[in-house]
């Protein structure tokens, strides 16, 4: 222990030496102040249970010995997937909702064991959550800040992350079903250029009441704002955007998808579509729908969904023709066309990929119909009285449907109903990531230790190489300097207890600049920190800290692609056989890692 | 859940809570604030059969997560940080003048490294331990350690000694792993 230490142990301890436990009436009266309000109907009720609790604590005094000691780590509970919901069998099911107001414009998002629904009620803005396991429903917190327009919620694996889709002034927050509280995530900061045109009126409606939201596996690109939110630093930034922006504007209003590299956004023209990079610092234009399939010069509607790891567009009018893209390739493909189904201008307005094959709504109050291996095929009957309309949502492998409105006269509505798909239409199988990833360049020869620092571009130095793997928790890290003199930490994650077994890593060596390309597509039930991983494995940018650090705490330097991909492109491993030993290494010292109980006893290399 | 249960489960556990938000936010009467609101969310945990495997653990992290929300409510963290000057002590000040020194130098820390120094001084927690608390990766942790320990040395050791440079013994917190 050094002096620093030992003056900061008894520092930090002296110096909340006054803080006692609170005595029975201050607990009292800090509950009765608490200023995160929980629902108001639980809100009386967890206040006087929580303090009798606290009275009996205060009335025991006893001390006790806590489950587990102070050292453990913050092994949160979470909440069980409970595939319940497509436990009813295929077709259409009623979901119930009797204690939900009528909401309207609602936003849906699926956690993985919670339906978040979100929506201006007659009394204000309201968000409940629906548990199959439990079959209840529970208001939640009021989100931190006010919400002025419809909007926008997607799940990161870890938090629903809601934009207001106020423009161009607007709020953000995020819910945790872990914690069951909520985050202020600040402002997006709304991109100038959307601003600019949006005075000039240029602001297509949106297909979707709230923002256009999408999540990368690493970031929450909001289309709608020309934002960034990156759970990562907590912290927004641009999105980037063409020059004459524009000219896209019609874009960021259509429904983006992710494709498992990029997020897409194409409308049925002649004109290119956008495509941005996972952390929507870069962006491109997409090769243009050919003229044989297209409606040339004119920007036809469509809605997208992911599909095969393919952009699957269903254009509105054209006899409901269909098309999809290979982004990577540039290749566009004639599907099967919604032959005579779209019988109206502005349908369809919802698509979907339930279950690997993708749905579509032909038309408001029409049955979605779903792509099988034989062609389209209607997802009715319904019983009688069923709504097909309203908001879509993917939960736990189901479509979700939700038609309500407040404001409708003489009586609100609001109608949710599930679909689970019949088990006879196969899901499309995974790509191999060989076959998605075919332009990863030969491994490099190997130098010393399994990391390769050598062949680093010019100008970047190592500041410290970590010649074996890995720390207690599986990660090893290489810190580099950037010709800047900003400091790069890459760390290397290897998945431990999770869906991806070793063996799944073991064919694919560390990947080099392909990484971003290769990256997977976000998965419902992957673990947060697997989120957007190569098979096997991740790098990691933590961030560039040139800057003082004070600063680099609230604005972050934004991250240079090209940087980091230079970087990685040097770090591959001699070849399959090292990167193997490296993973069974890891197995083998973690135990060990494991075991000292602080951070002065852990190892600092193995 | 019985509320005898939890009460056990808990005791001590808020004043540990406030005293780690404290230090973080400078701010007593934010951390009681912080601390009770983790005790609420606690007990409804326990309610809907979600008790946390570590109640002290859990709710440490939920105060930290409600103190950032609230902090970030008053304005961004860096702004907050500058405003809030000297914290707001509404109990009597410690007799020792190493404490005040030391309180106010993890005060002018970035608030991602008040936690770590935080965590690892206060409460001796390991890296995974850390990382879990305050929902960052280990390598965020030794980073910010890293660069907190450079910083307090700078603070707290005025005649230009840098103590982390002592031979008594090695710290991996001193180097970044």
């Amino acid at each position: 222990m050094t002096d620093l230490d030992r003056i900061m142990q008894r520092g930090l301890r002296q110096a909340v030496e006054h803080i006692d436990e609170p005595s029975e009436p201050d607990r009292a009266r800090a509950l009765e102040t608490s200023s995160v309000a929980p629902p108001p109907a639980h809100r009386s009720r967890s206040l006087a249970l929580a303090a009798a609790v606290l009275v009996l604590a205060a009335i025991g005094g006893a001390i006790v010995t806590i489950r587990g000691s102070a050292d453990d780590p913050a092994r949160v509970t979470t909440a069980p997937t409970a595939p319940r919901l497509a436990d009813a069998g295929p077709g259409w099911h009623t979901l119930e909702t009797e204690s939900v107001p009528p909401m309207t414009s609602p936003a849906l998002a699926w956690t993985g064991a919670e339906l978040v629904v979100a929506g201006q009620s007659p009394a204000g803005f309201e968000v409940h959550a629906y548990r199959p396991d439990t079959e209840q429903w529970q208001r939640l917190p009021d989100p931190p800040s006010e919400i002025f327009d419809s909007v926008g919620m997607v799940w990161t694996g870890a938090e629903v992350v809601m934009v207001d889709g106020a423009f161009p002034a607007s709020t953000a927050a995020a819910w945790s079903p872990t914690d069951q509280m909520w985050r202020d995530l600040g402002s997006p900061p709304a991109a100038q250029a959307l601003v600019d045109a949006g005075s000039r009126g240029i602001r297509p409606n949106p297909t979707q009441p709230g923002p256009a939201l999408v999540w990368t596996g690493e970031r929450v690109l909001d289309l709608t704002h020309g934002a960034v939110w990156d759970p990562a630093t907590r912290d927004w930034s641009a999105l980037s955007l063409p020059d004459d922006v524009v000219a896209f504007t019609g874009l960021l209003y259509t429904n983006p998808v992710w494709d498992g590299t990029e997020v897409v956004a194409a409308a049925w023209t002649t004109q290119p579509g956008l495509a941005w990079n996972a952390t929507g610092s870069t962006h491109r234009m997409l090769t243009p729908l050919p003229a044989n399939i297209a409606t040339p010069n004119y920007v036809v509607p469509a809605v997208a969904t992911e599909f095969e790891r393919r952009v699957l567009l269903v254009s509105s009018t054209d006899a409901g023709s269909v098309a999809s893209l290979d982004a990577r390739t540039g290749e566009w493909r004639r599907e099967q066309g919604l032959d005579g189904m779209i019988r109206t201008n502005g349908c369809p307005r919802q698509a979907m990929s339930i279950d690997g094959r993708p749905v579509v709504q032909p038309c408001s109050g029409e049955a979605p119909v779903q792509l099988g291996a034989d062609g389209w095929i209607s997802t009715a009957p319904a019983p009688v009285g069923h709504s097909y309309s309203g908001t879509w949502t993917q939960a736990d492998g189901v479509l979700v449907t939700w038609d309500s409105n407040w404001t409708d006269v003489p009586t609100p509505r609001l109608e949710a109903n599930y679909w689970v798909p019949p088990s006879d239409v196969e899901p499309s199988p995974p790509e191999e990531s060989s076959v998605a990833c075919p332009d990863v360049p030969p491994e490099q020869p190997g130098g010393s230790g399994w990391y390769v620092p050598e062949g680093l571009p010019d100008g970047w130095t190592v500041d410290r190489a970590v010649a074996q793997a890995a720390d207690s928790s599986g990660e090893a890290q290489l810190w580099l300097t950037t010709p800047a003199g900003n400091a790069v930490v890459v760390t290397l994650k290897v998945p431990r207890g999770g869906p991806l077994h070793l063996d799944d890593a073991v064919p694919h060596p560390l990947p080099g600049q392909e990484l971003s390309v290769c990256a997977q597509a976000p998965s419902g039930e992957l673990a947060a920190e697997l989120r957007g991983a190569w098979p096997g494995a991740y790098l990691l940018a933590n961030w560039l800290d040139a800057a003082p650090s004070a600063e680099v705490e609230t604005s972050p330097r934004p991250f240079e692609v090209a940087e980091l991909d230079a970087a990685v492109a040097a770090l591959r491993p001699a070849d399959t056989e090292t990167w193997r030993a490296f993973l069974a290494d890891v197995e083998s010292v973690d135990q060990a890692l494991l075991e000292p109980e602080t951070l002065a006893d852990l190892p600092d290399e193995t | 859940m019985d509320a005898e249960v939890f009460a056990r489960e808990a005791t001590g556990v808020q004043q540990q809570v406030t005293r780690v938000v404290y230090l973080v936010a400078g701010d007593l009467g934010l951390a009681e604030e912080c601390a009770q609101e983790a005790m609420i969310r606690a007990w409804s945990q326990a309610q809907a059969g979600r008790m946390p495997d570590s109640v002290r653990a859990w709710c440490t992290t939920v105060g930290l997560n409600h103190c950032r929300s609230q902090l970030r409510r008053r304005g961004a963290e860096q702004r907050a940080l500058h405003r809030l000057g000297p914290p707001r002590v509404t109990a009597p000040a410690t007799p020792d003048p190493l404490s005040d020194e030391v309180r106010h130098a993890v005060l002018a820390l970035p608030v991602r490294q008040r936690e770590v120094v935080v965590l690892h001084y206060l409460l001796d927690l390991d890296v995974a331990a850390i990382a879990s608390t305050a929902e960052i990766t280990p390598g965020a942790v030794r980073n910010a350690l890293f660069h907190a320990r450079k910083a307090l040395s700078r603070s707290l050791t005025p005649d230009d000694r840098d103590p982390a440079a002592t031979p008594t013994g090695a710290s991996p917190a001193e180097e970044p792993t």
